[in-house]
C-alpha cells in the first residue's frame, strides 16, 4: 500500500530516558516539516517491508527552521508492535514519514494562568507547552508525578525549564498534597492533564470537588490503540469483505485494503473517523462517543474501536 | 492573469472599473443549480476548479493594485477596519508565511520571497515594496506583521482562535465586507456572529459547519462560495458606511440594471494554521455587473432562475428587496427556458457579444 | 445549536458544583436564586443611597451605585479562587455590565449565571460612529453622537455589551414604504 503523501524524514538520534521511554529526534529529508503549535501530535508512518505502522505521538520540541521535530515513545505493553518496533529496531537513519500533525490539546490562549498536571508519558504535550508558555512569558506551573527510580530522568528532561515553574514529585498526586495546591488557584486558572488512567480519573475528580468548570478543564486522553479478537468488516456499498487482524487496528485494515477512511488523531480522542453501524455490535473504546450513542452502537471510531460481533458493517 | 500595474479604476464615486474577457470567464460564479438555498458546499481548496478564480490559493486578478489602494484608504479613513487582539500574534506570522510563501510560489513574476533562517527578503513588484525583516521579530516591519501581509492582498481576511470547541473571531482585517462589522462582532464565538443571519440555524447548517471546522487539519484547506448582490462596484459594504451607500439600493431602474447591479461572490477559503492552531478565514470579493454576467448564455439564465424563485426571507436579509424585480424582470426575456448543466463552470470559451450601452 | 449572541439567561438556581456563591443584584427586589437556604450566597446590592456604608448589614453588602458594585467586584475577582460561581440579576444594561466585568477577570462559561433580564431598556452602539446609547426601551434610537436614527439589530456584542445600531437612510424607508403600499 503506498502512504499518502506526507513529510520525509530520518531518525537522526534515540535518547533512552527510561527503561520504557525513548526520545526520537526526526530530521527533516528535503522538504522542511511544517510548524507546530505546542501540543500537536504526528502520525508518524514507519515499519519493515512485511509491517507498516502508523502511530500519533505528541510532539515535545521542534526547531523553528523546520529541520528537525522530537517525539518520546513509550514502549506500550499491550503494543500492536508499533512502539516495540521503534524501541527495538528503529536506529539513527531509520527512515520515518510525518503523515499529518494535528492539535487537539492546545492551551487557552486567553487564559490569565495555566495548572499542568501530568503522570508519566503523559509530560509529552506539556514539555511542548511548557517551553512556549515560558518563551511567551505566560503564567504557568507543571506538577509531573512519576515513580521514584523515574524522577532523575524527568529531572533531566526538564532541566532547562524554571524551578519555580516545575515540581517533579516521586509520589502520587493525592499524597503530594495535590488537591491543596490546586485548591488555591486563582478563579481564572485553566486546568490541563494528561497521564495514565488512574491519574486521570484522580484529577478529574478532585478538579470537580473544587468547583473547575469543565470550560476550563483540558485533558487529552491519548493512548496506544490495542489489538483484540479479529473480526471482518463489510463495507456497505461495495459489499467488499475486509478482515481485521488481532493485532492491527479497524482503521489499519481498511487503510491497507485501499479504502480512502477518514481520520485525525489514530487514538480515540478527536472523532473524525466516526463511521455509521448499519449491523453488528462495536466494541468501544474511544474517548469521543456519549455514553448513549455507545450504547445505541450505531456509531465506530475505527481507530481504536473494535467488534464484539464476527462481522461489522459500515455504511462507506 | 493580466495583472493592471496602476490603479486606474475607482470603487467609489465616480465609480470606474471594468473587466476584462479572461476576468469574466474566470468569475466565480456562485450558482451551480437553478435555485439556491443555504448549504455547507464546502469542498477541499485544491488548486483547481471550474474557474481559474479558484486555481490558486489567494487569488491575484486584473484589479489588485486598485483594490489594495482602495483597502488602503479605507484604513486611512477607518482605521478599526483592521484589529488583531494580542494572543492571536503566532496567528499573524503564520499569516505571514503562508501568504507570502504561496503567492511568491504561484506568482513568481509578480512576488518574490528568499528565506535565510529567519531572516527573510519580500518582494512586491505590483505594488513596489521590498523588505527585509526577521520572521517573527515583529519590530522588523514597518506594521504589524498581519496588517503588513493582508494591506497587500485583496479581500478580507480574519483570524480565528479555537477554545471551548467554538471558533472566536479574534482578529482580522476587513474592508470589503457584505454589510458586517469587524469592530462589533470582534471576540465572538461562531454561534455568535452567524446570529443574524436567517433559516441557517434552523436548517443545521451552522452545527455541520462549526463541527467540520474545529477538525480542519493543517495543509488540507477548503473553500465554498457565497453571494448577494451590490449595487454600483463599491468594495466597502460596511455597515459603518451604510448610510454612505444604502441610498444606492433605491436607485436601480430598468435603464440601469445592467451596468449598476453587481453579483457580489465572496470566494471564501479556510486554513489551518500551524503555529497558532487558529483558523484563517479569506474572503475574496468579486463584483460583476449584470451586463458581463449577461455575455455568459448559461449563467444569465440561471441567475435569472435563481433570483426569480429565491425564498423572500433570503431576500430580504440580502437586502435585494427593492431592486430584485427590476432585475428578474430584466433577465427574463434572456432565459428561453433550455436546461442547464450543473456546475458553475460557463461552457463557454468565448463571451457574447456586449449588449449595447444604455442610452 | 442556539446561534444567537444574546448573553446566556435563565433562571437562577444555586449550582451546586461552586464551593463559593456571590450574588450580585442592582436592587433588592430582585429575588434570590432557587436552591438557596443550607448554602447561601454572598450578597451584594445596589441600593442607590449616598448614606448607605458597604458591609453595613450581616451577610449583605449594600452599595450606593452599580458603577460602585462593579468596582468592588472586579477588585474582588482579581483576588478570587477557583470554585465560586457569580450570579446576577437586574436590568439588561447591568447584566451587561456583569458579564464584561467577570470576562475581564477570566471567569467562564458555567462560573457566570445571570437571570432574565428585568428590564427591556438595552444599550445600543452605533455602528457608524461608535457612541454608545444607554437605556434605549424602543426598536430605535437617535444616536446621541451623530444624530442618525439607528434601528436596533438582534446582534449582540457580549465585549462591548451592546446591541448593534445601524441607521436607514430616508430613501430607503421611502421606497420600501411604497413598495409596501402597493405590493
Amino acid at each position: 500500500m503506498v502512504e499518502r503523501s506526507g513529510y520525509l524524514a530520518v531518525i537522526a538520534s534515540v535518547e533512552v530516558l527510561t527503561p520504557t521511554l525513548r526520545k526520537f529526534v526526526l530530521a527533516a529529508q528535503g522538504v522542511r516539516f511544517p510548524a507546530v503549535s505546542a501540543g500537536s501530535h504526528v502520525v508518524l508512518g514507519f515499519g519493515s517491508a512485511a509491517r507498516r505502522y502508523k502511530n500519533a505521538y505528541s510532539v515535545v520540541s521542534a526547531t523553528p527552521d523546520g529541520r528537525e521535530l522530537s517525539v518520546i515513545v513509550r514502549r506500550a505493553p499491550q503494543s500492536r508492535g508499533g512502539s516495540a518496533f521503534l524501541h527495538d529496531q528503529a536506529q539513527d537513519g531509520t527512515p520515518v514519514t510525518v503523515l499529518s500533525s494535528a492539535n487537539l490539546f492546545p492551551v487557552s490562549k486567553t487564559a490569565k494562568r495555566h495548572l499542568l498536571l501530568s503522570a508519566g508519558v503523559g509530560i509529552t504535550p506539556f514539555l511542548a507547552h511548557a517551553r512556549t508558555l515560558e518563551a511567551e512569558g505566560a503564567d504557568y506551573t507543571l506538577h509531573h508525578f512519576c515513580r521514584p527510580e523515574e524522577k532523575p530522568a524527568f529531572v533531566t528532561l526538564l532541566a532547562d525549564l524554571p524551578p519555580g515553574r516545575v515540581f517533579i514529585h516521586d509520589r502520587p498526586p493525592e499524597d503530594a498534597g495535590m488537591k491543596h495546591h490546586m485548591a488555591e488557584e486563582g478563579i481564572a486558572t485553566h486546568l490541563y492533564f494528561c497521564g495514565p488512567e488512574g491519574f486521570m480519573g484522580w484529577v478529574e475528580q478532585a478538579a470537580a470537588q473544587l468547583g473547575f468548570v469543565a470550560a476550563k478543564v483540558h485533558s487529552e486522553h491519548f493512548f496506544v490503540p490495542e489489538g483484540g479478537k479479529p473480526f471482518t468488516v463489510v463495507l456497505a456499498s461495495s459489499g467488499q469483505r475486509i478482515a481485521v487482524a488481532g493485532d492491527e487496528t479497524l482503521l489499519e485494515a481498511l487503510e491497507n485494503a485501499g479504502v480512502d477512511a477518514p481520520c485525525m488523531c489514530r487514538g480515540g480522542a478527536c472523532g473524525a473517523c466516526a463511521l455509521e453501524v448499519m449491523d453488528g455490535v462495536p466494541e468501544h473504546r474511544d474517548h469521543v462517543l456519549t455514553e448513549q450513542e455507545k450504547t445505541e452502537g450505531r456509531t465506530i471510531l475505527t481507530c481504536v474501536s473494535r467488534a464484539r460481533t464476527d462481522t461489522l458493517t459500515l455504511n462507506l | 492573469m493580466t495583472v493592471q500595474t496602476s490603479a486606474r479604476e475607482s470603487y467609489r464615486p465616480p465609480y470606474q472599473v471594468t473587466n476584462s474577457a479572461e476576468t469574466i470567464l474566470r468569475f466565480p460564479f456562485p450558482f451551480p443549480e437553478d435555485s439556491y438555498m443555504y448549504s455547507m458546499n464546502v469542498e477541499p481548496h485544491i488548486r483547481s476548479g471550474p474557474v481559474a478564480a479558484m486555481h490558486n490559493t489567494f487569488d491575484i486578478d486584473e484589479h489588485y493594485v486598485a483594490e489594495c489602494a482602495e483597502k488602503a484608504r479605507i484604513l486611512q479613513e477607518d482605521p478599526k477596519r483592521c484589529i488583531v487582539q494580542p494572543h492571536m500574534r503566532a496567528a499573524e506570522w503564520d499569516f505571514v508565511e503562508l501568504a507570502m510563501s504561496s503567492l511568491s510560489d504561484q506568482y513568481p513574476q509578480h512576488f518574490s520571497l528568499r528565506r535565510e533562517g529567519q531572516d527573510w527578503h519580500w518582494v512586491n513588484r505590483l505594488l513596489g515594496y521590498e523588505q527585509s525583516f526577521v520572521f517573527g521579530d515583529a519590530t522588523t516591519l514597518p506594521l504589524p506583521p498581519f496588517e503588513y501581509m493582508a494591506r497587500q492582498m485583496q479581500g478580507d481576511f480574519t483570524l480565528h482562535d479555537q477554545r471551548e470547541d467554538d471558533l472566536w473571531m479574534d482578529g482580522g482585517m476587513v474592508t470589503a465586507q457584505a454589510d458586517w462589522s469587524l469592530k462589533f462582532d470582534l471576540g465572538m464565538s461562531f454561534r455568535q456572529w452567524h446570529a443574524p443571519v436567517p433559516k441557517a440555524a434552523e436548517m443545521g447548517v451552522f452545527d455541520r459547519g462549526l463541527r467540520f471546522l474545529l477538525m480542519l487539519q493543517h495543509e488540507k484547506p477548503v473553500r465554498r462560495l457565497n453571494w448577494t448582490m451590490t449595487i454600483n462596484p463599491r468594495l466597502d459594504t460596511s455597515p459603518e458606511n451604510f448610510m454612505v451607500w444604502g441610498p444606492d439600493r433605491a436607485s436601480v431602474t430598468p435603464d440601469n440594471v445592467a451596468d449598476k447591479v453587481h453579483l457580489r461572490v465572496e470566494l471564501q477559503t479556510l486554513y489551518r494554521l500551524p503555529r497558532s492552531n487558529a483558523i484563517l478565514f479569506s474572503i475574496r470579493c468579486y463584483l460583476m455587473p449584470l451586463r458581463d454576467i449577461m455575455r455568459v448564455p448559461k449563467w444569465r439564465r440561471r441567475l435569472h432562475r435563481v433570483l426569480r424563485d429565491l425564498d423572500p426571507t433570503l431576500s430580504s436579509y440580502k437586502g435585494l428587496d427593492l431592486y430584485r424585480q427590476t432585475v428578474v424582470d430584466f433577465l427574463a426575456p434572456y432565459d428561453d427556458g433550455a436546461p442547464l448543466s450543473s456546475g458553475i463552470q460557463p461552457e463557454v470559451v468565448q463571451l457574447e457579444k456586449a449588449l449595447a450601452p444604455a442610452a | 445549536m442556539i446561534v444567537s449572541s444574546q448573553l446566556p439567561f435563565a433562571p437562577l438556581v444555586l449550582d451546586a458544583s461552586g464551593v463559593r456563591h456571590l450574588y450580585v443584584r442592582d436592587t433588592a427586589d430582585c429575588p434570590l436564586p432557587d436552591g438557596c437556604g443550607a448554602v447561601m450566597p454572598e450578597i451584594w446590592t445596589v441600593v442607590s443611597d449616598a448614606t448607605v456604608m458597604a458591609d453595613a448589614r450581616e451577610g449583605e453588602v449594600l452599595l450606593r451605585s452599580v458603577t460602585a458594585l462593579l468596582e468592588r467586584l472586579a477588585g474582588r475577582l482579581a483576588r478570587e479562587r477557583v470554585g465560586l460561581r457569580l450570579y446576577g440579576a437586574g436590568g439588561a444594561s447591568f447584566l451587561s455590565r456583569v458579564a464584561i466585568v467577570a470576562d475581564a477577570a477570566g471567569l467562564a462559561t458555567g462560573e457566570v449565571l445571570l437571570a432574565p433580564p428585568r428590564d427591556t431598556a438595552r444599550r445600543v452602539v452605533c455602528v457608524h460612529c461608535d457612541t454608545l446609547n444607554d437605556g434605549v426601551q424602543a426598536d430605535t434610537v437617535r444616536c446621541l453622537g451623530c444624530g442618525t436614527t439607528l434601528f436596533v439589530r438582534e446582534h449582540y456584542s457580549r465585549g462591548l455589551g451592546a446591541y448593534m445600531g445601524v441607521g436607514e437612510p430616508e430613501i430607503l424607508l421611502q421606497a420600501m414604504e411604497a413598495a409596501a403600499r402597493h405590493g
